[in-house]
């Protein structure tokens, strides 16, 4: 138990005016003193004994433990009092990060007084900012006696929720969309494999080995050549598709809403879309130092988009950034050669980088690096002094030629590096992904 | 509620009005003089005019004695002709001094409160400066009463503001306030005669012994300063039986006091316990409508936007960040860029673009977010119809009955027992003599006879209630340890009959 503020104020008075009437001889100033002393104790006991805190259940009732970014969400909270006396003031409050939400309907505190057995409900809405997952609560209760002078202040235990925000629900219907289009699949290219086998598409005609299923001959070339004649068709192949996602603290420089890892989740999921539609097994990982490597392994399954969903809404940007561990753990995970596409701004060293590429090649997997270059994502927020511009830029220039010492080594690779800006990161990604299916890579 | 909170408001009010009309008896209002602010002025302004003629005269001085000395060489001269005399510099300065010096400054007037002290005031009124230093002392007295007094009527005007911003905006910290202010009208002059009654001791007699009785402080008033303050009322012991006591003028000024603290208290409680609701209501309501009407018109724009038609909002940000000046300060980027920066003509383009796009997007963003919000209220009221109320937390309004009772109750209940509490501290001597049977040496001594003998009761007394407090709660914890023990024992057994039957 405390003293409240009020209580605080009159105890130094009552001193003040004891210690003035001692001084001066004045029992008025002592009365006065005694009366603001006893004032503050004298219900002390009688709050004490109606202090029942246990009686009191709060509850916060959450609309749903998910919610888009560009949603809201509405939460209750509930207050009981089970027992029979009165808590004559009570102020509770639910605390929930302001960072991160902002309340934008009632509010999430209230001071009322609640009778025996009734029951107080409040709400409030929260308008989430950022995607992630975030904790609600706790839950605290001040009781205090009537005047404000003695406060018990306890936190609800177990009141803490946590609140998965998922990227705005507009972008992920403009991704099923233009998935669904057939208009936005005509214009990757329709995916050719190399692949030979029961397809529908005409690949070739060879002459027949030994081992060649009969039905495969295509009779009438062989009547035109004399020779036994085998027509191919293409096979649609799946692939497997695993696109990793840096989540370095690097990534997570600038506006907290317009981060090169905000723009590069975006991305994940608008390749994972996509891939998921044209039947590939699509996979993700999220890297920076071996703490805070996450697998989720390729599938094709068909709520499998929902899960990359969840899977990305709750990384956070944090660690170093550490890519031939991140690639290590990977295929120590994971055999199959597949298809890797990495976003990152491969702000490490030259040899970290090359290394995890080389890890992923001797696997066999075929790699794309797309590089959201920073600069250009922090930019909307270089209203600079012309001497922080210069800083500025002479940073973006050595980032760049940091990009491009490291570009010919990984071409070695066969690896290409693709710098990204945020206007263009989006298109850039699902064209990349088109031409290297059309290419036939990562079968 | 509105009719309970402004109810007590005018109790409020009116006890704050009783603890004035109560002090004010303890007041001597005769020595109160409103014309002190001028006696204050007219004597600031005469003793400025003295400090700032001696300080030009002191200059004049020191200039005077430096080319004296120096002509005073003179006289080292062996020829037997005395060639300079000091007693013509001296001549020099006083008639510089009285006639030319004090020429500069105005005739001076002495102040009424210095001629009331004077036996013998000066004919005429009106004086020069050198006149004047025969008056000094008596004004200095005069300044330093009024600024006294004006100090008391300062302190009386700030608790008369703070006791009614704290009927108006229901803060008890304007109570507390108003009750600290009144009470510094008390102890202020009680501080001055306090040091003044030091300095005699030391001046009158070194016997200090026989000077650090506490009646001193009685001797002393009226000496230099005014009193303010009805000493009869101020050092007035405390009635034998408890009736006198009530009907005693101290205790009557403390109770309005303590009443009027009780009452602004209660006053914010109530406040506080039911204003949220009301408020939260106006509020969402407000909220809600001006969403609705926001939500319109962002519908338009949207609409607007989407078929590429141009629009008031986009208009007004260009019109309000100004579309040349814009221009003008990417001009100025562009210049800087292309002088310090080479090669790198794709990052100052995504940056000047970005610039460009920000306003407009923030504008579209914020109608959307406005549609957003607006649909989604309106769908959380279809679905839940318990969400209009929960959101303005109409359920936690307390009834206005039982408030009233309760507060009525607990106002008796604390003045009746603090009341009692405080006769009963201040008849300490009585209760250790005659309750706890105190040997004659202590009920005889000295000590019982000053006030902080109250101590000895005050002090257990006062500490007896945060000891009961602690005692009430840590039975509650042992109970509920106990009550949390035995809950767990039963679902233990449970389980195991459970696993026992299974």
């Amino acid at each position: 138990m405390k003293l409240g503020q009020n209580g605080r104020a009159l105890l130094l008075f009552g001193i003040f005016f004891i210690a003035s009437g001692f001084a001066f001889n004045s029992y008025y100033l002592i009365i006065i003193g005694l009366f603001c002393l006893f004032a503050i104790v004298y219900s002390m006991p009688q709050f004490d004994s109606s202090l029942n805190v246990d009686d009191l259940k709060v509850e916060r009732i959450l609309e749903s433990n998910t919610v888009f970014r560009d949603s809201f969400l509405h939460i209750k909270v509930r207050v009981m009092n089970t027992g029979g006396s009165q808590f004559n003031f009570i102020d509770i409050f639910d605390d929930y990060p302001a960072e991160v939400f902002r309340v934008v309907a009632g509010e999430n505190f209230i001071s009322t007084r609640i009778n025996p057995h009734q029951t107080i409900i409040f709400s409030y809405i929260l308008a989430p900012k950022i995607r992630g997952e975030y904790d609600i609560g706790p839950l605290t209760v001040v009781v205090k006696d009537r005047l404000g002078f003695n406060a018990e202040q306890r936190t609800v235990p177990d009141s803490v929720d946590k609140i998965l925000v998922y990227p705005p629900y507009e972008m992920i219907r403009k991704i099923e969309a233009m998935a669904q289009q057939r208009a936005v699949n005509r214009s990757f290219g329709i995916h050719r494999s190399r692949m030979k086998g029961m397809g529908t598409e005409f690949f070739g005609m060879r002459k027949y080995v030994f081992g060649d299923q009969f039905r495969a001959i295509d009779w009438k070339a062989s009547v035109r050549s004399q020779e036994l004649i085998v027509k191919e068709f293409e096979t649609d192949r799946a692939i497997d598709v695993t696109v990793f996602v840096d989540s370095s603290e690097s990534m997570g420089g600038g506006a907290r809403e317009n981060t090169k890892f905000e723009y590069s989740v975006q991305a994940a999921m608008l390749l994972a879309k996509v891939a998921l539609g044209r039947k590939d097994r699509v996979g993700c990982v999220t890297f920076s130092d071996k703490k805070h490597f996450r697998f989720l392994k390729p599938s094709g399954k068909k709520g499998q988009f929902f899960l990359i969903l969840d899977f990305l809404a709750r990384v956070m940007p944090r660690g170093e950034k550490n890519v031939f561990e991140s690639c290590e753990e990977f295929v120590r995970k994971f055999q199959k050669r597949g298809l890797v596409i990495i976003l990152s701004d491969m702000e490490t060293s030259r040899e970290n980088v090359l290394m995890g590429i080389k890890k992923l090649r001797t696997y066999g997997n075929q790699v794309m690096v797309m590089s959201p270059f920073s600069p250009w994502f922090e930019a909307h927020e270089l209203d600079l002094s012309p001497a922080d511009k210069a800083i500025a830029e002479a940073i973006s220039e050595e980032m760049m030629e940091h990009l491009v010492s490291i570009r010919p080594d990984l071409q070695k690779y066969q690896c290409p590096l693709i710098n990204v800006g945020p206007d263009d990161m989006l298109n850039v990604v699902l064209q990349e992904y088109a031409n290297a299916r059309k290419r036939g890579k990562g079968e | 509620m509105k009719p309970i909170v402004i109810a007590m408001k005018g109790l409020l009010g009116a006890s704050l009005i009783w603890m004035i009309l109560m002090f004010f008896r303890m007041m001597d209002t005769s020595i109160i003089e409103l014309s002190s602010i001028f006696t204050l002025l007219q004597t600031l302004r005469n003793i400025i005019l003295v400090g700032f003629y001696w300080l030009v005269f002191g200059l004049f001085m020191v200039f005077g004695i430096g080319t004296g000395m120096i002509f005073s060489l003179f006289n080292f001269i062996p020829v037997g002709i005395p060639i300079y005399d000091t007693a013509f510099n001296t001549s020099l300065a006083v008639q510089s001094r009285d006639m030319f010096f004090a020429q500069w400054f105005p005739l001076v007037s002495l102040s009424q409160r210095t001629i009331d002290f004077l036996e013998t005031p000066p004919d005429p009124n009106l004086m020069t400066i050198d006149q004047y230093m025969g008056y000094i002392v008596p004004e200095l007295q005069a300044l330093g009463e009024s600024a006294y007094i004006i100090l008391f009527q300062v302190l009386a005007v700030l608790m008369i503001v703070y006791g009614i911003l704290s009927v108006i905006q229901t803060n008890p910290r304007h109570s507390l306030k108003t009750i600290l202010y009144l009470n510094l009208m008390i102890i202020f002059p009680l501080i001055l005669f306090g040091i003044q009654n030091l300095v005699q001791v030391f001046i009158s007699d070194f016997n200090l012994g026989q000077y650090i009785g506490i009646y001193d402080a009685e001797t002393g008033i009226g000496n230099v300063l005014p009193y303010p303050i009805r000493p009869e009322i101020v050092f007035m012991q405390i009635p034998e039986r408890f009736g006198q006591f009530l009907l005693s003028s101290i205790f009557q000024i403390a109770l309005a006091s303590f009443i009027y603290l009780e009452f602004a208290f209660q006053l914010n409680y109530m406040y506080q316990v039911t204003s949220p609701s009301e408020q939260r209501a106006e509020r969402l309501r407000e909220q809600i409508q001006t969403l609705k009407r926001a939500s319109r018109e962002a519908v338009v724009h949207l609409e607007k936007i989407e078929a590429g038609e141009p629009t008031e909002i986009l208009e007004q940000e260009l019109d309000e960040g100004g579309n040349v000046i814009e221009k003008t300060k990417m001009e100025s980027v562009r210049k800087f860029l292309s002088k310090t920066a080479t090669g790198f003509s794709f990052i100052r383009e995504m940056i000047e673009r970005r610039k460009m796009e920000e306003k407009t997007k923030r504008a579209i963003e914020a109608l959307q977010d406005t549609r957003r919000l607006s649909n989604y209220l309106n769908r959380l009221f279809d679905q839940d119809p318990e969400a209009e109320q929960t959101l303005t937390a109409k359920s936690s309004a307390p009834g206005a009955g039982r408030l009233i009772r309760s507060t009525i109750i607990d106002m008796v209940y604390r003045i009746a027992g603090i009341t009692f509490l405080v006769f009963v501290i201040s008849k300490t001597p009585w209760i250790i003599t005659h309750i706890f049977r105190a040997p004659e040496s202590i009920a005889d001594s000295v000590e019982m006879f000053t006030p902080e003998v109250i101590l000895t009761l005050f002090i257990p007394l006062v500490l007896l209630f945060p000891f009961i407090s602690i005692i009430i709660r840590q039975t509650k914890a042992q109970q509920l340890r106990k009550k949390l023990r035995v809950e767990k024992e039963k679902r233990e057994s449970l389980e195991t009959k459970e696993l026992i039957a299974a």
